[in-house]
């Protein structure tokens, strides 16, 4: 997905612009502290609280088009940021993964199971959740 | 005051989670918002999309704006005034 072509059809596609701000905030999360702090209240106040560029440039004292290139910037440097480091993507991933081993201790707790097999799938469990807590 | 309806990032980092809220146009970025109507979750497998209709139909009739996100949500969800 490359970055910048959402802004010029601005929130056009509904579902389109929503996994863009889903994805944004996750970058965010993940590389949002290597942004400029003054553009990371506007990035925030647009992406994460859904202010509008006018409500954001009234509050700032910035052109509309001045708080626009800064989140198109914001959001470019972000996507950037993930295309080399991958840490949100691997997030997830390892989320997923660590999800279905969860599920399948739960499910194997679920079923009649010998004592040193469900103390070893409860091992399993009390694991996995040490490692999403951790993620 | 005008009154607004956004949908606000919530949730722990790296679990976004987005409530539809009720605001004053100016109320602070602290959090503060008068009504929540609705929830937008990505992290659940279909995403989760609700929203109290009734109370969007009420919001939307006494003149609350809803930020251009929230109004094609409403849309896809075939909320109108």
């Amino acid at each position: 997905m490359s970055a910048g072509n959402h802004y010029s059809s601005k929130k056009s596609d509904t579902e389109e612009w929503l996994q863009e701000v889903v994805a944004l905030s996750m970058y965010y999360d993940f590389y949002g502290e290597l942004l400029n702090e003054r553009h990371r209240q506007i990035f925030e106040d647009y992406i994460l609280n859904d202010y509008s560029l006018s409500e954001i440039s009234e509050e700032s004292g910035l052109s509309r088009q001045g708080v626009y290139d800064i989140v198109k910037r914001c959001s470019a440097r972000l996507h950037q940021y993930e295309e080399k480091l991958q840490l949100v993507g691997r997030f997830q991933k390892t989320k997923e993964q660590v999800t279905q081993i969860n599920e399948t201790a739960l499910l194997l707790l679920e079923s009649d199971i010998s004592e040193p097999v469900r103390a070893a799938a409860e091992r399993i469990l009390r694991a996995s959740e040490q490692v999403m807590k951790e993620l | 005051m005008a009154v607004k309806i956004r949908l606000r990032r919530m949730g722990q980092k790296k679990a976004p989670f987005y409530r539809v809220i009720v605001a004053d146009e100016r109320s602070p970025r602290d959090g503060r918002f008068i009504e929540e109507i609705g929830i937008y979750d990505p992290t659940k497998e279909p995403t989760v999309f609700k929203v109290d209709e009734e109370a969007a139909k009420k919001w939307l009739a006494t003149g609350a704006q809803p930020t251009e996100t929230v109004a094609r949500l409403f849309k896809q969800a075939g909320i109108e005034k």
